[in-house]
């Protein structure tokens, strides 16, 4: 067995690896004790960058220091003297300025983290690090900016600190749904194909492959679907960006600007608002019709008691019938004869007795 | 209709931008000055000048089409004559073949004087990853190449970085 060098195991550290020279890694550093201590030995250097690079301490007091010059409480001058006193008095601070929150919360599920341990809700995560979370079936967890991000079987997402919120969830693979807690910074979502933006609202990020054989290939051809529930959702990448608004779900790939699809949802509601529409036609027209049958009925009734000198209506017991009219004498149709008039396709009276025309 | 603003109105209204100026560019700014001088107290001294800048021209922050990116052509500028001001930082030694990984607790010295040896453009990869904390796809979009390649290149730069600071204890 080869050892990878450490460049890859760097790369793999990061998450710079493609899903299966990812999982060839994983197999590997699991089972060997020397690509461990590489391993936990890049993972002490990214700490140590990350804190050398950018001391929170410093900065903060720094940053402060600067407010106070902004809003006109402090002299321009030496703020760099104070930064020892202050760092000391902001020391309680740091965490407040640079990363928001301090904590992620596993609420709910399982994930397998990083180094292939399992784990399961509930459990906090620093936010001050870098996770990588594989869901084991669905899992949820709480933001340190107190989002909610529900997560499908399978899903893929790192939370490294950064963005404007202090966190910067990056879906890998895999759905999640965003339930963005309400701030004027907005929460970053990263993808494979862009950016989704979101200062408040509920929206689901499903991350799409362009398949072959049901493998994911690469992950240079990923995509994203973008539905969004409430709220408005900003999706960006280097080639534009558009805004998707509740009902709207938006397509992001690598190589296109954002899209915004014909909703299947809009789609649904609008089909299921004619449906009703129709249902409601329907339930009228049957209405109507049972109304008529009524009215026909107690029409029948009264016509057929109400035998005249004239005539009489007639029905035969089997749908058939008709008025019959008795003339007297002197009229226009001899007396004694009968007309009958039936219900018929022609609707044209049957005369059974032509005996009117024929004049005695 | 449109609304009359007087002078001390307008003073106001850059009171309160100037904080946010603080609030919203001050990482963006510390970012830049580490990229151009590579330690990290110079870039705060830089980030400093930078913001005392802005607050002194603060007539040309409303006249500016794009603030960020005024903001941050002020924040190059700044470092880029510190930079001028400062002593050469100490050429690359030697490669040392295989350079672990820089372990806690580290030389800060050491290492600060190693970031400074490292090229803008390494350091801008070392400082999106670890001081931003930018993930591989972001990475690959900021710098509009692919993850892979981004990937070789943060290595390549993690690699000098590691060959200087190991190469100084020699």
């Amino acid at each position: 067995m080869t050892h990878p060098d450490l460049d890859r195991l760097t790369a793999w550290v990061h998450g710079f690896l493609e899903a299966a020279e990812a999982r060839e890694a994983d197999a590997h550093v699991a089972g060997c004790a020397a690509c461990r201590d590489t391993v936990e030995g890049l993972r002490d250097e990214a700490r140590l960058l990350s804190r050398a690079i950018a001391a929170p301490e410093r900065l903060s007091a720094l940053k402060e220091g600067l407010l106070q010059a902004a809003s006109g409480k402090r002299s321009h001058r030496g703020l760099l003297w104070q930064i020892p006193l202050a760092a000391a008095v902001l020391i309680g601070l740091v965490t407040a300025l640079l990363s928001p929150g301090s904590r992620h919360s596993l609420v709910d599920g399982r994930v397998a983290l990083e180094d292939g341990r399992v784990v399961s809700a509930p459990l906090d995560f620093a936010a001050s690090q870098s996770w990588q979370l594989h869901v084991v079936d669905r899992a949820s967890v709480r933001l340190s900016d107190r989002s909610t991000v529900d997560l499908g079987p399978g899903a893929r997402i790192s939370l490294a600190p950064g963005g404007a919120r202090g966190v910067l969830p990056d879906l890998a693979a895999g759905e999640a749904s965003f339930s963005v807690a309400p701030d004027p910074k907005r929460l970053s979502i990263v993808s494979p194909a862009g950016r989704v933006e979101a200062a408040d609202g509920r929206f689901s990020v499903r991350i799409v492959f362009e398949e072959e054989g049901g493998v994911p290939v690469k992950n240079a051809l990923a995509g994203a679907i973008v539905t969004v529930f409430a709220g408005s959702v900003a999706l960006s990448n280097a080639n534009g960006s558009v805004e998707a608004q509740p009902g709207q779900s938006a397509a992001l790939a690598r190589a296109e600007a954002p899209l915004l699809m014909t909703s299947p949802q809009g789609q649904q509601e609008e089909l299921l608002r004619r449906l009703e529409q129709l249902a409601a036609r329907v339930a009228k027209l049957e209405d109507e019709v049972t109304q008529l049958e009524q009215k026909n009925k107690q029409l029948k009734q009264q016509l057929g008691s109400n035998v005249g000198p004239g005539g009489a209506v007639w029905t035969d017991g089997a749908g058939q019938s008709g008025v019959r009219i008795q003339t007297g004498p002197g009229g226009a149709v001899a007396p004694g004869s009968v007309i009958i008039i039936e219900e018929g396709d022609e609707k044209k009276p049957e005369r059974k007795n032509p005996a009117p025309q024929e004049k005695k | 209709m449109p609304v009359d603003i007087r002078p001390q109105q307008v003073e106001s209204i850059s009171g309160s931008s100037l904080t946010e100026l603080v609030q919203n560019y001050f990482m963006d700014v510390y970012g830049m000055c580490f990229r151009v001088l590579g330690r990290p107290q110079d870039a705060e001294d830089a980030t400093q000048e930078t913001f005392l800048a802005l607050f002194r021209t603060r007539e040309k922050l409303a006249a500016a089409q794009s603030l960020r990116a005024w903001v941050l052509t002020i924040a190059r500028n700044t470092s880029i004559s510190m930079l001028r001001a400062r002593r050469p930082a100490a050429s690359l030694p030697d490669s040392v073949a295989d350079a672990p990984p820089i372990r806690s607790p580290g030389d800060p010295e050491r290492l600060d004087r190693a970031m400074a040896a490292l090229s803008e453009e390494d350091r801008s990869l070392v400082q999106m990853r670890f001081m931003e904390g930018r993930s591989p796809a972001e990475m690959a979009l900021a710098c509009g190449r692919s993850a892979g390649s981004v990937a070789t290149a943060l290595c390549r730069a993690l690699k000098r970085l590691r060959d200087v600071y190991h190469g100084e204890a020699r």
